[in-house]
C-alpha cells in the first residue's frame, strides 16, 4: 500500500472544501478548519492498478490574521494549489503559497486549481495567468465543485505525478 | 407661466398630478419615494437605522455563501475581547465565573485523584516476592519487564497503538487488540494526530522536550511518544501508570534501531513497515487484573453461619467422642465391670459386657464422665468377680463391721484392724469362708473389747455424766433430756452384766451441794434431788434396788461438779448389802 500526503492551500473562501467534498472520505468535523487550522480526509485512487491511499490535508485558507503553520505542509507529496477565479486577489494569494508550499516541502508535485468555472464570465484571470503558470512547468485545472468532474482527474494526475507515472 | 412651469420647459403646462404619473412611469418613484430616499441620503441617524434592520440578514447570507468566514471575524472578535479585558477586566471575569469554578475544581480533583492513584500504584506494588516473580518472567520471556508489570498489576487496556512517520503524518502500521478498534479510520486519525500535535507544538511554542505527550477523549487517553523519524500513539482505556510510557519509548527505540534508513527514505510505501507487528503488538496490553469484586455481605454471612454451625457441630460431636472415650476408659478401670464390646445405634453408644452387682453402677460413671443417659446404654451381664477390690467390697458387705474396723485384702487374705467386740470376730470367723476369694481372716490386727472392758468403759462412760439444776428443782431440758436417755442406755448396758456371782453393780446417784450457809439443810435439799432424780430413773424403768441416793460436800472450789448437780458412780456390792 502506497500513502501519500497531499495538501489543499489558497485563500479564504476560494472553494477547497467544497471542491473535494463529494470526492474524499471525511470524518472529521469542518470545525478543525476554524480551531486548529487543518482537516484530513481522505481519497483512495487507482493508478494502473496501483492503490494510492492519499491523505487529504485541507488546510485553513491563509490570510492576514493566520498564517498557514509550515508543520501542516511538510513532508506533502503533493500540493493543490486553490484560487477563486473571480477573485484576483486569491491569485496573488496562490502565488504567495506556492512560494511557501516549494519552500517547505520542495519534493512536493504542486497542481493549480483554478475554481467557479461555472462563473468564468465574472473570471478575474485570464488566459495569460494561466499561461504564466504553465509556463512555470504548473499543470492548471478549472475546476467547479458544482458542474464538472475536472477534480477528479485532478486527483488522478497529482497521484501520477507523485508516483512518477 | 409660473416660474416653475418655466424651469420644467415642456412639462411646464402639466398639472402636479399629472407630473407625478410622468415621474413613476420613468423612475418607477413617485413623490413620496422620492422624499424618503433623499431622506435617507441626509440624515445619516435615519440611514443608520434603516441598515441597520438588513445587516444581520446580510451577513448571514455572506457566511452561507462563503463570501465572509467565521474566522474571518474570529479576529474582530478577539480584538473586541481583548479590548474589552484591557478596559475592564472585571467585567468578564464576572460573566466567566460560573464557567471557570467548575472547571478549576475539576481539575484540581482530577490532580488529586492522579496523585493518590500513583501513590496507592506505589504502594500496592511495592517490592514483593510477586515483583521478583515478575522480574525472573521478564529475563526468561524476551519482553521487558515494564510490559509484564503492565499486564499483570494494572486495570487498564491499551486499545490500540499507531506508528505514525513525524514528517508526513502517515500511519506506517498499527496494532489493535483485535476486538473492537477505537480509531475508526486510522489512516486519518493518524494524519489528524499528527497535525494535533503540530498545532500544539507550533501554538504553544514548546520546546523538544514538552512536547504533546497525552490526549484525553472521552473514557480513552492518547499517550503519545515521540522518536526522531517515528512517532508511537497507544490509546488507552483506563488509567494506565507511567510504566506504559517505559514501554512505548522502548518500542520508539526499537522501531528506530530497526528501520531508521526507511524512516528517513520513506516516499509512502507502508509495506516496508510491516516488520514492526512484534513490537507495536507488545505494547497491547490486553490483560486486565481481576477488579476487586465487592464482597457479598449476605452471602458472606450465610456463609460464617454455615462455618459457624458445622464448627459447633464438629466440637460436639468431637467433644462427645472424647467423653464417651473417657467413660469407656472409666468402665474399663472400674473393678468388677469388663467392657467385652462397644457399638453406635442411633448415635447411641451401647457398652457390652459383664458386671459384679457390687460394682460400682455405670450410670453413675456416666454422669461422673457428664455423659447423658440418652447418649449411652448398657447391657452388661451379671458375674462374680475377683478383683482385689470387689473381693474386699463383698467382705465389707458380708462381714459388716463396725466403722472402728478396717479390712483389706491380698492374696486370698482378708486381713483386719481396729478395735472391735468380741461377739463381731466371733460373728466373722463363721461367715469369711463364704466369701468368695477369701481363704482366710486374719484378726491378729484387732483389738478384741472382751464384755467385762466393755462394761468397764461404760462404766467410765457413766461417771463422766452430770446434771445441774436450778435450786430445788429437778426438771430437765430438752438437751438433758437426750443426755438423760444415754445414759439409762449406758446404766442398762452395766446392769446387764455380772463380773461374779456375788456381786450385783448399784448406780450411786450422788446430788452435790455446799457448805454455805445452813449445811444440814443443804444436805437435806441435796438429799431430796437425788431422790427426785432417781424416780426419773425409775420411771425411764431402770429398777428401784440398784438404785442408791447419796449427798456430796463440796470441799474444794476446784472439784468437778458444782452445786445443785447430780452425778453417778458405778460400784458393785454383794446382794444383801444392798
Amino acid at each position: 500500500m502506497i500513502k501519500k500526503k497531499v495538501v489543499m492551500l489558497g485563500s479564504f473562501a476560494v472553494g477547497k472544501t467544497s471542491l473535494v467534498q463529494r470526492f474524499v472520505n471525511s470524518i472529521f468535523s469542518e470545525k478543525y478548519l476554524t480551531t486548529i487550522g487543518v482537516k484530513i480526509d481522505q481519497k483512495i485512487i487507482n493508478i494502473d492498478n496501483t492503490e494510492v491511499n492519499l491523505l487529504l490535508w485541507d488546510i485553513h485558507g491563509n490570510d492576514d490574521y493566520q498564517k498557514i503553520k509550515p508543520a501542516y505542509i511538510m513532508g506533502s507529496s503533493g500540493c493543490f494549489i486553490v484560487i477563486d477565479g473571480t477573485r484576483r486577489s486569491t491569485l496573488e494569494t496562490g502565488i504567495e503559497l506556492i512560494e511557501t508550499a516549494k519552500k517547505t516541502a520542495p519534493d512536493s508535485h504542486i497542481i493549480i486549481l483554478i475554481n467557479k468555472s461555472d462563473l468564468k464570465e465574472d473570471w478575474d484571470i485570464n488566459d495569460h495567468d494561466i499561461n504564466e503558470f504553465k509556463s512555470q512547468g504548473f499543470e492548471v485545472f478549472e475546476t467547479s465543485a458544482k458542474t464538472d468532474n475536472t477534480v477528479e482527474h485532478a486527483f488522478t494526475r497529482i497521484s501520477e505525478l507523485m508516483l512518477n507515472k | 407661466m409660473t416660474q416653475k412651469d418655466r424651469n420644467l420647459g415642456i412639462f411646464g403646462g402639466l398639472s402636479e398630478v399629472k407630473m407625478n404619473e410622468l415621474r413613476k412611469m420613468i423612475i418607477g418613484l413617485d413623490t413620496e419615494d422620492l422624499r424618503r430616499l433623499t431622506l435617507l441620503i441626509n440624515d445619516p441617524e435615519a440611514f443608520a437605522e434603516e441598515i441597520s434592520e438588513l445587516l444581520p440578514h446580510s451577513l448571514k447570507l455572506m457566511l452561507e455563501r462563503d463570501k465572509v468566514s467565521y474566522a474571518a471575524l474570529i479576529p474582530l472578535v478577539e480584538e473586541a475581547l481583548k479590548d474589552s479585558i484591557r478596559k475592564n477586566p472585571k467585567t468578564l471575569a464576572d460573566i466567566l465565573f460560573p464557567i471557570m469554578m467548575p472547571a478549576i475544581r475539576k481539575a484540581v480533583a482530577e490532580d488529586i485523584k492522579e496523585m493518590i492513584d500513583s501513590l496507592n500504584s506505589t504502594l500496592e506494588n511495592g517490592f514483593s516476592p510477586q515483583r521478583i516473580g515478575w522480574r525472573f518472567k521478564a529475563l526468561f520471556s524476551g519482553k521487558s519487564y515494564a510490559e509484564i508489570v503492565l499486564s499483570n498489576a494494572y486495570i487498564f487496556r491499551v486499545k490500540q497503538v499507531f506508528l505514525i512517520h513525524k514528517k508526513t503524518g502517515l500511519l506506517l502500521n498499527s496494532a489493535s487488540d483485535n476486538q473492537n478498534p477505537v480509531a475508526k479510520d486510522a489512516d486519518m486519525v493518524s494524519s489528524m494526530l499528527s497535525a494535533i500535535k503540530d498545532f500544539v507544538q507550533d501554538s504553544f511554542d514548546v520546546d523538544q522536550e514538552n512536547e504533546l505527550s497525552t490526549i484525553k477523549v472521552g473514557q480513552f487517553n492518547i499517550w503519545i511518544e515521540q522518536g526522531p523519524g517515528a512517532i508511537i500513539a497507544a490509546i488507552v482505556e483506563g488509567e494506565a501508570p507511567s510504566l506504559l510510557r517505559t514501554v512505548l519509548k522502548e518500542t520508539v527505540e526499537k522501531v528506530h534501531l530497526k528501520q531508521s534508513y526507511d524512516l528517513d527514505k520513506f516516499d509512502g510505501d507502508v509495506d516496508t513497515f510491516k516488520k514492526t507487528d512484534p513490537f507495536l503488538e507488545n505494547c497491547i496490553i490486553n490483560e486486565q487484573k481481576e477488579k476487586k469484586k465487592k464482597k457479598p455481605l449476605i452471602l458472606i454471612v450465610l456463609l460464617l453461619i454455615i462455618i459457624g454451625l458445622a464448627s459447633y457441630w464438629t466440637y460436639r460431636f468431637i467433644e462427645k467422642e472424647i467423653r464417651i472415650d473417657k467413660l469407656e476408659d472409666a468402665l474399663k478401670a472400674e473393678p468388677g465391670i469388663i467392657i467385652t464390646d462397644d457399638e453406635r445405634v442411633n448415635g447411641k453408644t451401647i457398652f457390652e459386657g459383664l458386671r459384679d452387682p457390687l460394682a460400682t453402677k455405670p450410670r453413675l460413671l456416666a454422669k461422673a464422665n457428664n455423659v447423658d443417659t440418652s447418649e449411652v446404654d448398657f447391657n452388661l451381664k451379671a458375674f462374680i468377680s475377683l478383683d482385689s477390690k470387689m473381693i474386699l467390697q463383698r467382705a465389707y458387705a458380708i462381714l459388716q463391721p463396725p466403722k472402728t474396723v478396717e479390712l483389706s485384702f491380698s492374696n486370698g487374705l482378708l486381713f483386719a484392724t481396729g478395735e472391735v467386740e468380741e461377739d463381731w470376730v466371733t460373728d466373722a470367723q463363721k461367715k469369711y469362708p463364704f466369701i468368695i476369694g477369701v481363704n482366710k481372716f486374719d484378726k491378729t490386727g484387732l483389738f478384741i473389747l472382751t464384755n467385762r472392758s466393755k462394761v468397764e468403759k461404760r462404766i467410765l462412760a457413766i461417771e463422766e455424766y452430770f446434771f445441774v439444776f436450778k435450786y430445788k428443782t429437778v426438771q430437765l431440758n430438752v438437751s438433758q433430756e437426750i443426755k438423760f436417755k444415754n445414759l439409762i442406755d449406758e446404766v442398762n448396758t452395766v446392769l446387764d452384766f455380772n463380773f461374779s456371782q456375788d456381786s450385783v453393780p448399784v448406780l450411786v446417784v450422788l446430788a452435790h451441794t455446799s457448805y454455805d450457809g445452813n449445811a444440814e439443810a443443804n444436805k437435806n435439799v441435796a438429799f431430796d434431788r437425788a431422790q427426785q432424780f432417781i424416780n426419773l430413773m425409775i420411771n425411764a424403768g431402770l429398777p428401784m434396788e440398784v438404785l442408791v441416793p447419796k449427798t456430796d460436800f463440796i470441799e474444794d472450789i476446784e472439784e468437778a461438779y458444782p452445786v445443785r448437780s447430780v452425778s453417778f458412780k458405778v460400784i458393785y456390792s454383794k446382794p444383801e448389802d444392798l
